[in-house]
């Protein structure tokens, strides 16, 4: 049998209702505004160097994660590192150092479907090369401490592949202590590491990030795509962890001149407004708790009130969706049918109100017909989607 | 090879059966999946469900028969033997029937073929090295030439974890004589990627790399990893079978893998993981076989962890039953497909196979109209109760 692999992986991805990058690449199209914003801005995050985020929010099953996946595409199409990770409990964003490991275990090199960086790292710094002396330089002339200097320096010069490993371990996010880096540096150098400033983790962890979007730079990438899905988790936070999520989404969303092209995109669920900023009363939390510097906490808030919609699509794009999986479906499974396009947006509209629902029925039905070559009826039962209001109300 | 077909238990004898219901759906697989879209690069899990003796385990039993003659590396387990709750002990289970070394040969022999010679002619004990020395052509030519192929099937391999690459170059290259591996770094090399306890990841970093122990958190890509091995060693792919995954809900296990709430909820999680990240595996198929109480128990079954029964939840249903379904169910399926005639030769082949205990009797037409109504009514599965029927159970208990 001839099958077309790339429309059959699309079919089956659909039909699974799980997001896909394969998927993103076709389907996110039926957005094009939204994707031609957040392709122009990371086009101008390659170009200028400057960082930028944004946020876009949307209803369960309308289709963040595959627009998220259609920029890993294009990040990587375009040269760019991509780190992608959804929030959850074992992922809190209030802790940027938790974070940090959790997006090296996620990043992905351009071309490369595993992920990991750290082979990069052996190959490139070497002693000598123009990429470690432009790193040195840039730890002790832009960094906050110089701990990554005293750790970089030991990582290229020394010979023991203990301590190699140890210190690549921590640029991974399992940080050693400042004790052990400057014992390394005194049995390489036979010198003692002064540290300007004494590193403490949770409040230097920033230091990681320059770093990262620096070294990205020097090794010859365009930039840095990092992808947070599931933002809405936040909401599962107590109210003072909550709060300091959310000033660290304004540290990507507001990027300080120390991030180097980085760009930042966060996919939440489109009831978090209701549901956490105006449910759990966010303002009043921060007039109780923050009143000295509400700015930082509120510019956020204002930047989720006002992200981008993923909207249900229109008639005409939904249509347009249809066309496209009878077309997969036949290249799929190399078969031929008449479909009279009007009754199968009439059925697939007939039920559920969600894009994934939409679509799987489209599925269905297709399925159905090369499998039996009939018509069946099909049912479209309400999705159970109360998880996120259910957990929020549990707190 | 015979083809087993289906089966059912009859006491402690199972009886081979032929046209049932899932043999379809096991036909439907091998075609589309295990010919088609796997072999190509594809990824895809399946969940098959039902009631009592609906046939799970031996719907699973059979894909995996046939996933090995279509040329899959297989791997069949219970729930009831290996941990779910952490995805190591699920990869080390795979990774034992997968027989590591094994997979090492068969690189190892692609190897030489690329290079124009063929393994069969090595002696036995020889390393693809002495072979070349023995034909005065160990130069530094040919032994680049192989470093180079190591190179390219593993660290170039975009598809590997980096350290499982290193790991499979070194056995790899072992195996030709080039370079050849100390037995300490060898077994250091098995322990780590076995997950064996007591074993320091630091005593591999003289062999020039530095692997993180096996965890929850990486062994979804190791077995990424391990699934290229079987591609680039000449298999079709990877198939996995995972049966009686309720054990997760059933109150009565008091054995050695008793789930408690939280390994209950790792668990879920853990599927959940793999079911988001199965789009990034190529060339494998998972298949869970678990019994309806894993569905229909609200408290302690899949309902209960809504991540993950958002995903495998399919809103949607048709009339007619979809083979294409991620989850199948044995016994809307066994109604949909079954007419009173396949009862009727279900109920033929049990007496013919029955050698000891009740004298079968075989079901007629009316029998068989009354159990299609009974199992729509009870919600019974449909061999059981041509069983029951065939060895006098049923027909006792109505008459009771």
């Amino acid at each position: 049998m001839d099958f077309d692999f790339e429309a059959r992986t699309i079919i089956e991805a659909l039909r699974s209702g799980i997001p896909s990058r394969a998927v993103g690449k076709y389907f996110a199209q039926a957005r094009p505004r939204v994707l031609a914003d957040i392709e122009h801005d990371i086009t101008m995050v390659g170009k200028t160097g400057q960082s930028s985020g944004k946020i876009i929010s949307g209803k369960y099953g309308e289709g963040k994660t595959h627009l998220l996946n259609t920029i890993f595409n294009y990040a990587h199409d375009n040269n760019m590192v991509v780190s992608m990770i959804s929030l959850s409990k074992e992922t809190p964003f209030n802790k940027l150092y938790d974070i940090y490991r959790k997006l090296m275990a996620n990043t992905y090199l351009p071309g490369k479907k595993q992920p990991g960086f750290i082979h990069v790292f052996q190959e490139k710094l070497t002693l000598n090369s123009n990429i470690s002396s432009n790193m040195l330089l840039y730890c002790l002339e832009r960094l906050d401490t110089d701990r990554l200097f005293f750790l970089l320096k030991d990582y290229i010069h020394t010979n023991d592949m203990d301590e190699k490993a140890l210190l690549q371990s921590d640029l991974e996010g399992d940080f050693i202590p400042n004790t052990m880096v400057k014992s390394i540096y005194f049995r390489v150098f036979n010198q003692r590491a002064k540290f300007k400033v004494n590193f403490v983790k949770s409040r230097h962890y920033q230091d990681y990030y320059y770093l990262m979007s620096n070294l990205f730079k020097n090794l010859g990438y365009d930039g840095w795509v990092i992808l947070f899905d599931e933002t809405e988790l936040l909401g599962r936070l107590g109210n003072k962890t909550r709060m300091d999520a959310y000033r660290n989404m304004g540290r990507f969303l507001f990027p300080a001149d120390s991030l180097e092209s980085v760009y930042t995109l966060f996919a939440i669920s489109s009831s978090y407004v209701e549901d956490v900023i105006e449910g759990k009363k966010d303002n009043a939390v921060i007039d109780k708790y923050f009143s000295e510097t509400p700015e930082v906490y509120l510019k956020v808030i204002e930047k989720i009130k006002e992200a981008d919609q993923l909207s249900p699509l229109t008639e005409d794009e939904m249509r347009s969706i249809l066309s496209k999986i009878v077309l997969f479906h036949f290249k799929s499974y190399d078969w031929h049918t008449e479909v009279d396009m009007n009754d199968f947006y009439d059925k697939v509209s007939a039920g559920g109100y969600l894009l994934r629902s939409k679509i799987r029925a489209a599925i269905e039905y297709l399925d159905i017909l090369y499998q039996y070559r009939m018509k069946s009826h099909i049912t479209i039962n309400k999705i159970d989607s109360t998880i996120f209001e259910k957990e929020f109300s549990d707190e | 090879m015979d083809r087993i077909k289906d089966i059912i238990m009859v006491g402690n004898d199972i009886i081979p059966m032929q046209n049932n219901s899932s043999d379809r759906i096991v036909d439907f697989w091998n075609a589309r999946y295990l010919h088609e879209f796997i072999p190509a690069g594809g990824s895809k899990i399946k969940f098959v469900t039902g009631l009592e003796e609906s046939g799970k385990t031996s719907m699973l039993r059979q894909a995996t028969a046939e996933a090995k003659e279509a040329g899959f590396l297989t791997v069949f387990f219970s729930a009831r033997d290996i941990w779910l709750y952490d995805f190591k002990f699920v990869f080390f289970e795979i990774l034992r029937q997968a027989r590591l070394e094994h997979l090492i040969i068969r690189c190892s022999d692609a190897i030489i073929r690329q290079m124009g010679f063929d393994s069969a002619n090595i002696p036995t004990g020889k390393t693809f090295i002495d072979f070349l020395a023995s034909e005065n052509r160990n130069d530094a030519l040919e032994r680049l030439e192989i470093r180079n192929l190591l190179r390219k099937r593993f660290k170039e391999n975009p598809v590997m974890d980096n350290s499982f690459a290193i790991a499979c170059s070194l056995l790899c290259g072992d195996c030709l004589g080039q370079p050849k591996l100390e037995p300490e770094s060898k077994e250091h090399i098995f322990a780590w990627l076995t997950g064996q306890k007591g074993f320091r990841v630091t005593s591999l970093r003289p062999l020039g790399f530095s692997p993180v122990r096996i965890s929850k958190f990486n062994a979804r890509r190791m077995l990424m990893s391990l699934c290229e091995l079987a591609r680039i060693s000449g298999y079709a792919g990877l198939f996995i079978a995972i049966d009686d995954v309720d054990v997760l809900v059933d109150k009565a296990n008091y054995g050695l893998l008793h789930y408690t709430k939280m390994r209950r909820e790792d668990t879920y999680e853990s599927i959940r993981e793999l079911v988001d990240d199965i789009d990034n595996f190529n060339n494998i198929m998972f298949v869970f076989g678990f019994d309806r109480s894993l569905i229909d128990d609200e408290k302690m079954g899949l309902k209960s962890y809504q991540a993950l029964w958002m995903r495998i939840q399919n809103e949607v249903v048709s009339e007619r039953f979809n083979k294409f379904a991620d989850v199948i169910d044995l016994n809307r399926l066994a109604s949909s497909m079954y007419t009173p005639e396949m009862l009727i030769e279900l109920s033929q082949q049990l007496c013919s196979n029955v050698k000891e205990g009740k004298i079968p009797v075989p079901i007629n037409a009316d029998m068989a109209e009354q159990i299609l109504t009974l199992s729509r009514l009870n919600g019974k599965s449909i061999p059981l109760l041509v069983r029951q029927a065939t060895l006098g159970s049923l027909m006792e208990k109505q008459e009771q």
